[in-house]
């Protein structure tokens, strides 16, 4: 049943993603912000999820290891900075990491707040 | 591939599929929770912004193609299926090892793929599911911060260490990965 669980969070996770990604081609072509919106975003949801005790175990496992596993990505958070880099946007390179790191992480440690 | 092609290739009723389910699991959930509101107010924010651009692209292109999002389904889901059976493997409670291993791996995969299927005559549904569904299913970000978060107060320069490997070892990987899948392209132009 977990497995049945994950397998669907993280499926609609990566067509939520996916569709964000779309969005986020036409409104700021060139630039891998969707993919760092989505990023924070998911690390909130995380931090909600995690931090709600109350959850039952199966639905924690659909959200938390499913949805905001499956909507989150580092594969691609690593190859758009590899891609600044090799088109010499170094200093997109380093605001992308930098933000995408501290707002990841002021995101999931909000939301473990707001929930705890 | 085209890229451009995928690009612009039919972004809608899975966009809209994947919303609805979005918001529909968020208003659920948060009907069930003192936290109710900010869930909701998230889950709403969240809805409006797939909503406009639901919208915009169904004006803009109207041949949508539903493969598009049935493929990326499938493969988030056997990726982050993967993901929980390499956790489950190892049997790392705290998400580290697990995590670290899956984001490195991912990282390397996708930046060949993604440099490989450029000029390659992959079809772009596979290379879609591939990229987008499978590996980036297989990796995580929020799990990586979640962790990060919940382990800094009690070991601060293990969690900083392990934070940092992730960056600069993805990095590392994305970059060599890249420069391996066009490696790849260039033998196989050179074969034909």
């Amino acid at each position: 049943m977990i497995w049945l669980m994950i397998g669907v969070g993280a499926g609609t996770g990566a067509l939520c993603r996916y569709a964000v990604t779309m969005a986020g081609k036409r409104w700021w072509p060139e630039r891998p912000i969707a993919t760092m919106l989505i990023n924070i975003a998911g690390a909130f949801a995380a931090g909600l999820v995690s931090g709600w005790a109350p959850l039952p175990v199966l639905a924690r496992s659909l959200l938390l290891v499913g949805v905001c596993g499956g909507f989150t990505t580092f594969s691609t958070f690593a190859v758009d900075m590899a891609i600044l880099l090799r088109n010499r946007r170094w200093s997109w390179t380093v605001v992308y990491a930098a933000s995408s790191m501290v707002f990841g992480l002021l995101a999931a440690w909000l939301g473990l707040l707001l929930t705890a | 591939m085209n890229l451009q092609k995928v690009t612009d290739a039919g972004k809608l009723f899975f966009i809209s599929e994947s919303a609805m389910t979005f918001a529909a699991t968020m208003t659920i959930v948060s009907l069930m929770t003192p936290a109710a509101r900010v869930m909701t107010r998230a889950a709403g924010v969240f809805s409006f912004f797939i909503m406009k651009g639901m919208v915009k692209n169904m004006i803009m292109d109207k041949t949508a193609r539903r493969g598009n999002g049935v493929v990326v389904f499938i493969g988030g889901a056997a990726g982050g299926l993967a993901r929980y059976g390499l956790n489950w493997v190892i049997g790392d409670t705290s998400g580290f090892l697990g995590t670290m291993a899956e984001n490195l791996v991912g990282s390397f995969l996708l930046a060949w793929l993604t440099a490989y299927a450029v000029d390659s005559d992959w079809p772009d549904r596979l290379v879609l599911g591939l990229g987008t569904g499978v590996l980036g299913g297989f990796t995580t970000f929020s799990t990586l911060m979640l962790a990060t978060v919940s382990h800094l107060g009690r070991a601060p320069l293990q969690t900083l260490g392990f934070l940092l490997v992730n960056l600069v070892g993805g990095l590392v990987l994305a970059v060599t990965g890249y420069a391996w899948g066009f490696r790849g392209t260039t033998r196989r132009e050179g074969a034909r």
